[in-house]
């Protein structure tokens, strides 16, 4: 009994970020495979969209994220396609990352080139501005 | 005799081995330092087991550096920059974080601030400035920070339906 208390411990405060995140992503992934964000009010609206009518990089992700856990890609790539396009990607991390942390171990991100944070950067704010430019 | 490589990148020796064990006393040298005996192979000091004894352990070592001054032999200078092949000190980027409060938590201009900073961590840490990457990865955070709790106080205020909603949307609920 005492060992599950000291597991449930570990996942709340030891130093596996990436685990959590991964249990967090999959009970939200399950909430919005349930409940369609365009017909339930009470999934959190985009401030920027609400104040000024303009689409911030990363509005559509819910609906995106309903959309695919239906299986319409199609769908899921009108309402925020890079987060489509890049998703792959980020699966990948997260499994790199969960393994690493399953051995104790964890990425170094001192060792990702300061040009790449720069690149991810000017391509969030350059998708910003062409998704409000061009119309889906 | 023993040849070491200082933290200017230049070649010291031959010198004995006690003269080693005094410099792994001062800081001048540690786990990390690269080391040559006789004509054998250039390795981490650490790995030499004549001197093992003397590193507590091998990643807790701070960075030491190279020799003393006034002797009859050349020696390394003393330098604030880290030994050859030590390891850089692990700064939190917040990268993640930074992104995932740029994308979930609009307004977007406070997300990418925190972004800027991540990215700053790294340069610093290139440019061996540990002090401005921490203070950098320090207010990546508070950004971070910052923005989720914008966007919370924006996201009540703007569409504050989330305790009206229970109640008024209660038949919309299951179907």
């Amino acid at each position: 009994m005492p060992q599950i208390v000291e597991q449930i411990e570990e996942f709340a405060f030891g130093r596996k970020p990436a685990t959590r995140l991964f249990v967090g992503a999959l009970f939200a992934t399950w909430i919005l495979y349930c409940f369609n964000p365009t017909e339930y009010r009470f999934f959190p609206q985009c401030p920027l969209y609400t104040l000024t009518g303009w689409q911030c990089p990363g509005c559509g992700t819910l609906r995106a994220i309903h959309a695919l856990s239906h299986g319409q890609l199609q769908a899921a790539l009108r309402f925020n396609p890079l987060l489509i396009i890049v998703s792959p990607f980020i699966a990948l991390g997260f499994a790199r990352e969960l393994w690493l942390e399953a051995r104790g171990e964890r990425t170094n991100w001192n060792a990702i080139p300061a040009a790449a944070i720069w690149a991810i950067l000017i391509v969030l704010i350059t998708y910003g501005i062409l998704r409000n430019l061009i119309p889906a | 005799m023993y040849r070491i490589v200082g933290a200017d990148q230049k070649e010291y020796g031959p010198v004995s081995a006690e003269q080693v064990r005094e410099w792994i006393a001062q800081g001048r040298a540690n786990a990390q330092t690269i080391v040559k005996f006789e004509e054998g192979a250039w390795k981490p000091l650490g790995t030499y087991p004549e001197f093992a004894n003397l590193f507590p352990s091998a990643s807790t070592f701070p960075p030491g550096v190279p020799p003393p001054i006034g002797q009859p032999y050349a020696t390394p200078p003393l330098s604030s920059a880290p030994a050859y092949g030590a390891p850089r000190p692990y700064v939190p980027t917040y990268l993640v974080w930074s992104i995932l409060a740029t994308l979930c938590c609009c307004p977007p201009p406070l997300g990418i601030v925190a972004i800027i900073y991540s990215a700053q961590v790294n340069s610093k840490l290139d440019r061996g400035d540990i002090e401005g990457a921490q203070r950098a990865s320090t207010l990546a955070r508070n950004w971070c920070i910052a923005t989720a709790v914008v966007a919370l106080i924006l996201n009540f205020w703007l569409t504050g339906h989330y305790f009206s909603w229970i109640t008024a949307n209660m038949p919309n609920l299951p179907h």
